[in-house]
């Protein structure tokens, strides 16, 4: 029996991302490392939503990779020298002592190169988790599960998003306008050429913006007292700035400690009450809330399995390079990663919908 | 990044000071002898073909293994000696010799400093001590000398101290492996069992809790380790030693290599990762494919 | 349902007010068009009437503006949304959710609707606007008609009383328009909704309208039947201009209603119109060989064979998409052909740069602000006679033959639309390049700065100039081209002569050819010309 094709609440798949973002930031193992992108990838192949926002994903998938190429690009060009198996040596530049040890060329080492691509590899799989859970869940559709309090500051920062792209088309316009007017489109005459029209046409297009939002009802709200206004509104963020600090201070390198622990508790609990007295005001409802069933708990269930697996059973040193040699296979956190792609077939579908057309414009 | 400032203000020192205070390179010297002295005080000492950076020399005959992250250029582990997270009190110190036993404390990092031939070069492991222990004194002459045999010593007389009589007088110098933030927690050195399983000295039982740690891994990991290691050595004797570079050349006297390099001796053990690369390939192949179809 | 009493708006410093003690009432379900030359101060009557003047642009509001008995004054917009739906110029741009059903409701969630309530009205507006097949797309995949009837269905599910719509046609092509004003139609005949809608382009809405809302410019308004209005307004639909010239009572608003009267007409004409004097065709300026434009899998232009001579005027029309701009950008060089190949007079124009570019064609572009960039009128002028190296003086005396006098410290910004226009045509006339290239020129024009351009046109070709123009205005073109090519996803599929090609077409027919249908006639032009006895 096949499930009706639906869309997955949103919060169910950026967990299940930010479960396989956290192994990964756990391990220096290469081929851990490769599976978690793998697992990522199958699962967005198979679920990711059909609006244009998913396409980011290949966007994503190829900055991940340069990311790679880079790191290892630049410790061949200019890192410093790893002792170990020289790969091949390249002609050596010898540079003034001032530059603070940067040498050109020199022996290349396989430690040096494996060292790079690991650190290059985990950078890359921290995007590709990203990538996957904007692909299955544009952030757009997470203010709908934000707190009311929050709710606003939502809509502007995805409102703020949505101008980027915009912005970068009038670029593209107001540049081949003044192209088309002989004039040069570099150097600091240029820049302002095309600056002025673009930002111009930025403010204006804000301002309908806001207009249109403003007579569609945006911000009507219920009468509170302008001091528990404020008051509530700076509990909510400083509540979560503390929970921020907290949460880092918990998972970072340095582990845990109990001023850590108390920040991050303290800070939840704070801006979850100044969360419920601010959201008092804002009257809104909502339109076909995503449920939150069966599938929603195995997306979350499978991306917890995987974290927990590696926070049982890996225990890299981080700090420490890479020993040069055949990656050695960890079956435990190995097959527990791969329940990670169990959503790619355990899940509905996603409904299908007309894949968009590319519309060109002339400047 | 981090150390950088530091750098440059060693650098500026050292810059003239290398200049100044390195003996004069031994006419036909054409080594650099390399003494290193491990947390438990033993010592491993051996000779190093001159040219590259004083870090390059140690890993002529040395397993070294750098940190990464906040890490990131720091000598973390020798021969798998050290802490994956060095502090004030644990790390690797570094040490100049001018090739007559004499140490003292560099004030430059060991992948920028390129030391002379007839020199000596020291690693020492701090363990906790407030200040660097001085590596034991040996001289050019002791360590390269069968070497070089027409190398002339600036001078003779090796000291024959025990390694953790002396101490380093600047230790508020950041050394160079040393970090300059501590971090809270120090571990004990990982993979201490590694290459005491292969050292030719005595050395005393490892730290259990790296044993454990040791233990856990699977065993895979460990025999291909080493194998690894085991190329590296067969040199970690007392001076004087035999000098074996990679690949071991035929006029030297060294003594049979135990190992061929680790990526060609485990195949077998091979197997299972590279199974689970095909297991990642068909997933990537799987999700491109769907991909495709959904798209089209 | 709308009332404005004794209502003077003025902005900033401005010594004259927009709108000079004006009272007027609209009542429930009328559709009222409102009337008026640029700067009118259309678009500030009805940002007044929700609140949005002066709550958001500012300036000074005097007398009282009540919506249904809500006083704008004591209410601001957000407070009226569930009374007044307004749908501004640019709907795309002020699109908030992701998707078209995500869109529609984002109004209502605002407004704390129930659910089940909003569930039910967002499926009815789908049916209302004939959205349902595109309730899952994305907001930006949407094509100009489909987002303006989106932008209107997203007010309509709050249930107002009252829909405000600025310019709802004027970027649409002549079909997509037609779907917009039947669900518009239909939204106040059946729904007994209260419409005031600005639109320049009235052969389009006039026959729609039940009232109309004449602003003459002075910060007067009357509001009086259409009929009435048209036999007095400068601004009038080419159906009109005939019947006025003709005399015809009463006066026809609708092809239907004119081709009555036109019997008669008909029967004196000449079956062959009286020609203009074109301009002498030359050499050819531009030509295009098997030109095939592809954007990723999309193929935007196959293998068009096109040439364009001197004193040529060429109308490009087609729907939206249908490759014109794609083809404009061709022969500019902006855009770099996937095959074939593209010269001007000889040169590939992507081998051009700088003022070689500018000599050899001269382009303005859908938004003539681009091209701009001076603080002041006289700078912009000023720059564009050194960067073509043309005699100080060139870009200003163009800029005055176009436009007449044009105050030379303004922002080229606070320009109306139509001088805006003009200073970029200036700007790009000063190098003479032999070719000019327009992009939907008269979005914004209103009828006497059409008649403006048109001359102007004209009167380049007759120097020698050869002019290719994209647009939407089946009377621009059938006004101004000899030539008209139609594109159809991307192929050529009608290239010959403007009066043979649109009066073939009934989409791209303008008015008059519909009205003295089979005779060849296009203009008001074209029968002064052929029965002079009209011309008062």
């Amino acid at each position: 029996m096949r499930a009706t094709p639906r869309l997955l609440h949103p919060a169910a798949w950026w967990l299940w991302a930010l479960a396989l973002a956290y192994s990964s930031m756990r391990t220096n193992d290469p081929l851990l490392l490769l599976t978690i992108a793998a697992v990522a990838a199958v699962v967005v192949g198979a679920r990711r939503g059909r609006a244009p926002w998913a396409r980011a994903y290949g966007l994503l998938l190829r900055l991940a990779l340069l990311t790679v190429v880079v790191t290892v690009l630049l410790q061949v060009v200019l890192g410093a020298r790893y002792p170990g198996h020289t790969l091949f040596t390249l002609p050596a530049v010898p540079l003034p002592s001032w530059l603070g040890g940067l040498s050109l060329g020199g022996p290349i080492t396989g430690e040096a190169v494996l060292n790079a691509f690991v650190s290059g590899l985990r950078l890359a799989v921290l995007i590709t988790c990203f990538g996957a859970a904007n692909a299955l869940a544009h952030p757009a559709r997470l203010t709908r599960i934000l707190p009311a309090a929050l709710y606003e500051v939502g809509v502007a920062v995805v409102v703020a998003m949505t101008f980027v792209p915009q912005l970068a088309e009038s670029l593209v316009r107001v540049r081949s306008a003044q192209r088309l007017r002989g004039r040069a489109i570099s150097g600091l005459r240029g820049i302002r050429g095309v600056a002025v029209p673009v930002l111009e046409e930025a403010l204006e297009r804000a301002i309908a913006l806001a207009a249109s939002m403003d007579s569609r009802g945006y911000g009507r709200r219920a009468h509170l007292p302008s001091t528990t206004r404020r008051l509530s509104g700076a509990g909510v963020l400083i509540g979560l700035g503390a929970a921020v600090v907290g949460t880092y201070q918990v998972i970072s390198a340095s582990g845990g400690n109990r001023i850590a622990v108390m920040l991050l508790c303290g800070g939840t609990g704070l801006a979850a009450v100044a969360g419920f007295v601010a959201g008092r005001r804002v009257r809104r409802t909502r339109y076909r809330p995503d449920p939150w069933r069966g599938p929603e708990w195995l997306v979350v269930c499978c991306g917890g399995v995987v974290a927990l697996t590696y926070v049982l059973t890996v225990h890299d040193e981080l700090t420490l390079g890479v020993p040069y040699a055949w990656p050695t296979l960890r079956l435990v956190p190995f097959l527990a990663t791969l329940i990670g792609a169990l959503p790619a077939v355990a899940t509905p579908d996603v409904p299908s919908a007309t894949p968009r057309v590319a519309k060109p414009a002339l400047a | 990044m981090r150390r950088l400032p530091a750098l440059f203000g060693a650098l500026a020192l050292c810059a003239t000071a290398a200049l100044a205070i390195a003996p004069p390179a031994a006419a036909s010297a054409r080594h650099v002898g390399v003494v290193v002295r491990y947390a438990n005080g033993r010592v491993s000492a051996g000779c190093a073909r001159v040219g590259g950076t004083g870090l390059e020399l140690l890993g002529q005959h040395h397993a070294v293994r750098m940190g990464t992250q906040q890490y990131s250029g720091f000598v973390i582990e020798i021969d798998g000696v050290g802490t994956p997270r060095p502090d004030d009190t644990h790390y690797w110190s570094y040490w100049h010799s001018g090739g007559n036993g004499g140490w003292r404390y560099s004030s430059s990092g060991a992948a920028s400093y390129r030391p002379k031939a007839g020199t000596v070069e020291g690693w020492s492991y701090v363990n906790g001590q407030g200040s660097a222990p001085r590596p034991p004194s040996r001289t050019y002459a002791a360590l390269c000398g069968r070497l070089d045999p027409h190398a002339v010593p600036r001078s003779t007389a090796p000291s024959s101290s025990t390694a953790s009589a002396g101490s380093a007088a600047p230790s508020t110098v950041a050394p160079a492996a040393s970090n300059t933030r501590p971090a809270p927690h120090a571990g004990a050195p990982v993979s201490v069992a590694r290459s005491r399983a292969v050292a030719t000295a005595a050395a005393p039982a490892p730290h259990t809790r790296a044993a454990k740690r040791t233990a856990s891994r699977p065993p895979v990991a460990r025999s291909s380790a080493r194998s690894t290691t085991s190329t590296r050595s067969h040199h970690a004797t007392a001076p004087p030693t035999r000098h074996s570079p990679r690949p071991a050349p035929a006029t030297s006297p060294a003594p049979s290599i135990a190992a061929q390099p680790a990526a060609d001796t485990s195949g077998t053990n091979a197997w299972p990762t590279l199974g689970a690369l095909a297991v990642v390939a068909a997933l990537g192949v799987t999700a491109w494919v769907v991909m495709r179809r959904r798209a089209g | 349902m709308i009332d404005f009493e004794n209502v003077s708006i003025t902005y900033g410093d401005s010594p004259r007010p927009v709108l000079d003690d004006v009272s007027v009432h609209v009542p429930e379900g009328e559709l009222c068009l409102v009337v008026g030359s640029t700067g009118s101060g259309k678009s500030t009557l009805l940002g007044a009437v929700n609140g949005l003047v002066p709550h958001f642009t500012g300036g000074t509001v005097s007398g009282h503006v009540r919506i249904a008995g809500r006083d704008t004054r004591d209410h601001p917009p957000r407070e009226l949304a569930d009374i007044v739906g307004v749908v501004g110029q640019n709907p795309a741009a002020t699109f908030v959710a992701d998707t078209v059903e995500d869109e529609l409701a984002w109004t209502m969630e605002s407004l704390a609707v129930a659910p089940d309530v909003m569930r039910r009205r967002v499926e009815d507006v789908l049916d209302l606007l004939g959205l349902a097949d595109l309730r899952a797309r994305s907001v930006t995949s949407l094509s100009g008609g489909q987002a303006q009837r989106v932008a209107i269905g997203a007010v309509l599910t709050a249930n107002p009383r009252v829909l405000v719509l600025d310019e709802p046609t004027s970027a649409l092509d002549p079909a997509a328009a037609e779907d917009v004003l039947a669900a518009v139609h239909r939204l106040v005949h059946d729904l007994g909704l209260t419409v005031l809608m600005a639109e320049h382009r009235l052969e389009r809405v006039v026959q729609h309208a039940d009232t109309l809302l004449w602003l003459p410019g002075d910060g007067t308004l009357e509001r009086d039947t259409p009929r009435r209005i048209m036999q007095r307004t400068t601004s009038t639909p080419p159906i009109v201009t005939l019947a006025r010239a003709a005399g015809w009572d009463p006066l026809p608003l609708t092809v239907r209603d004119a081709r009555a009267p036109a019997r008669e007409l008909r029967d004196r004409l000449p079956a062959e119109p009286v020609a203009a004097d074109a301009a002498p065709l030359g050499s050819a300026v531009a030509t295009a060989q098997a030109l095939t434009v592809r954007y990723g899998p999309l193929t935007a232009l196959r293998e068009i064979t096109l040439s364009v001579r001197a004193g040529e005027i060429v109308a490009l029309m087609g729907r939206n998409g249908a490759g014109k701009s794609t083809l404009l950008g061709a022969l500019c060089g902006l855009v770099r052909p996937s095959a074939g190949t593209v010269r001007l007079g000889g040169t590939d124009p992507r081998q051009l740069r700088g003022r070689d570019l500018t000599r050899h064609v001269g382009v303005v572009p859908q938004q003539p602000g681009d091209l701009l960039y001076g603080d002041t009128v006289a700078e912009e002028c000023r720059t564009a006679d050194r960067e073509t190296g043309a005699v100080p003086g060139t870009a200003a005396a163009v800029l005055r033959r176009l436009a007449g006098p044009v105050e030379p410290d303004l922002h080229p910004r606070d320009l109306s639309e139509g001088q805006r226009l003009c200073l970029a045509l200036a700007v790009v006339l000063t190098a003479r390049p032999p070719l000019l290239l327009l992009d939907e020129p008269t979005r914004g024009l209103d009828y006497p700065a059409k008649v403006r351009l048109v001359t102007t046109l004209r009167e380049l070709a007759a120097e020698g100039h050869a002019v290719v123009l994209a647009t939407h205005d089946v009377e621009l073109a059938a006004e101004a081209s000899v030539r008209t090519v139609v594109l159809a996803d991307g192929d050529v599929v009608a290239d010959g002569a403007s009066r043979a090609v649109v009066t073939q077409s009934p989409v791209f027919a303008p008015q008059i050819a519909k009205v003295l249908a089979p005779l060849p006639y296009l203009t008001v032009a074209d029968v002064l010309r052929s029965a002079p006895e009209l011309i008062p």
